[in-house]
């Protein structure tokens, strides 16, 4: 057993990986409190394209710097913090537009399926004409988090330091407004200004997910745990440390299944977050139907 | 038209040559309306006759398209306004508790980020019990029937210490004897708290039950304001279901 689980490697490899466990702890943790209102509020479609556009926002930003436009130093070096922009940049923009303006809906979908095709294949385009970073911004596409730094770390816990401290404190105020708009309304709380510090959180918290495990992660720790805490939540105080709870597991799993076998960790977390929503979904459906 | 209110009560709120709809599309126009503190009124008609629209503009979910509305200050601040929504607009997905719904009305006290104390959590609890569904606070609100719904968002709505109460098509979807007991509790609460009752329905014999006012929406305009047995009356010498 102890042999399969190459304990002894992880114990000797615990120096350089240890800023990587520390990414995925805090990400598994903070991205599922956003991800729970994409749930609630039926606007996973968004979750879904927010971090290919965040993806594009980086390419861009590097594409800008080997271009030097707006004034920035090209150079064969890419700039983490002109990334980190160019993703926070794009992503507010698209999820403020997206989930302001769009009426829920068909066509509302259709353009957001319609965005995330558009900025999956602007990705690629913008990184096939970097004339820096190709190979190291396709690694962080791929989500390849063993690779992060001490600086990336910091920088992470306090952006979601502070995302999930506020939501944390406004938390009262993000559920009414999901819950109940109108309710809201008639109490005479400003929704509109709510629905944009909500976006702009979630935007910030997208754009840094993706930042340091890559878009198919990101997405899925913002969608699953949430998606698996509602399997077994009784209620709205269970469900969002059920989903933390989750998320943290099921970063720590892949970041375990990337050692162990050699694999992208942000993708193998999602694959392992993905297979433990099909079973628990598919026991629970079991268990309805055999004791109803 | 014809009103059925005594002139001298102070009004809560006043509509004078109000358009009312969304957009640029006028559902209702040149409507008066005086709603008084002591008033239980209820709006029939069709669908698309504007009923939701008036509960849904008073309550400022929607602005009058023109015309004016008027609501009466006290200090500086309007009547609070308790909301019941139709409770199938509530979306099932969230694992929310019949008592985690009521203590939402609370939320109305709180300013941005403030924590709900005891004291509100007694409010709601002394609210689920007033509404005789007190055994349902642990229970997930979506899995509840149409009437015990009603009873929880009532109940949530009272924790905000209402003067004025709108409710659209409560009872819709409600089978009938929890329409009856439904109805039976808002005239209670109209009676003995002195709140103001403003609501939207199909069910005019039950509304000429528990309604003393009664105003009937039709082609875009308010065709009649008066009392239940004013209503009888014209209804004698128009013709049985002229309002249905």
């Amino acid at each position: 057993m102890m042999e399969f689980l190459q304990l002894e490697d992880l114990r000797a490899a615990w120096p350089y990986l240890r800023h990587g466990v520390g990414m995925a702890l805090i990400i598994g943790a903070v991205c599922p409190l956003i991800g729970i209102y994409f749930v609630l509020r039926r606007i996973v479609f968004i979750g879904v394209a927010i971090p290919q556009v965040s993806s594009a926002g980086i390419a861009f930003a590097f594409l800008s710097q080997g271009m030097g436009w707006f004034g920035l130093l090209p150079g064969a070096t890419p700039h983490m913090g002109v990334a980190l922009t160019g993703s926070i940049v794009f992503t507010l923009i698209a999820l403020l537009s997206m989930g302001l303006l769009l009426p829920r809906g068909g066509q509302a979908e259709a353009v957001i399926g319609l965005v995330f095709v558009a900025v999956s294949g602007l990705s690629l385009v913008l990184i096939a004409n970097a004339p820096v970073a190709e190979a190291g911004l396709l690694n962080m596409l791929k989500g390849e988090i063993v690779a992060v730094t001490a600086v990336d770390l910091i920088q992470a816990v306090v952006f979601f330091g502070l995302v999930g401290g506020l939501l944390l404190v406004f938390n009262k105020d993000f559920l009414l407004l999901a819950f109940d708009r109108d309710l809201a309304v008639t109490m005479g709380k400003a929704v509109a200004a709510w629905d944009v510090f909500f976006f702009i959180l979630a935007g910030v918290a997208v754009s840094v997910a993706v930042f340091n495990v890559g878009p198919i992660a990101g997405f899925a720790f913002l969608i699953v745990p949430p998606l698996i805490g509602l399997l077994f939540s009784r209620n709205m105080v269970m469900l969002f440390p059920l989903s933390a709870a989750v998320g943290i597991v099921g970063s720590l799993a892949g970041f375990f299944l990337a050692f162990r076998f050699d694999l992208p960790a942000g993708p193998a977390g999602a694959v392992f977050l993905g297979a433990t929503y099909a079973v628990l979904a598919g026991v629970k459906i079991l268990a309805l139907r055999c004791f109803r | 038209m014809t009103t059925g209110q005594p002139p001298e009560e102070p009004p809560l709120f006043t509509m004078d040559q109000a358009s009312l709809g969304y957009g640029s599309t006028e559902v209702l126009g040149r409507v008066d309306f005086i709603c008084r503190r002591t008033d239980f009124v209820a709006f029939v008609g069709a669908n698309g006759s504007g009923k939701s629209t008036f509960i849904k503009t008073v309550a400022g979910l929607i602005p009058p398209l023109g015309g004016d509305l008027q609501y009466a200050v006290r200090g500086d601040r309007p009547p609070v306004m308790g909301y019941v929504p139709q409770n199938e607009k509530l979306d099932p997905i969230f694992p929310i508790t019949a008592y985690e719904v009521v203590l939402m009305g609370t939320y109305s006290f709180l300013g941005p980020g403030r924590r709900v104390k005891e004291e509100h959590r007694a409010e709601a609890r002394r609210a689920l019990s007033d509404l005789d569904v007190e055994g349902l606070a642990g229970q997930r609100f979506s899995k509840l029937s149409g009437g015990q719904k009603q009873r929880v968002l009532l109940a949530r709505a009272l924790v905000m210490n209402p003067e004025l109460l709108l409710l659209d098509e409560p009872t819709s979807g409600v089978d009938a004897k929890s329409e009856r007991s439904f109805m039976a509790k808002l005239a209670e609460l109209n009676r003995e708290r002195g709140v103001a009752i403003v609501l939207a329905s199909h069910n005019l014999p039950l509304l000429k039950q528990f309604a003393p006012r009664i105003a009937w929406f039709h082609q875009g305009r308010v065709q009649v304001d008066a009392t239940a047995s004013m209503l009888d009356h014209i209804e004698r010498e128009a013709g049985v279901g002229i309002f249905l």
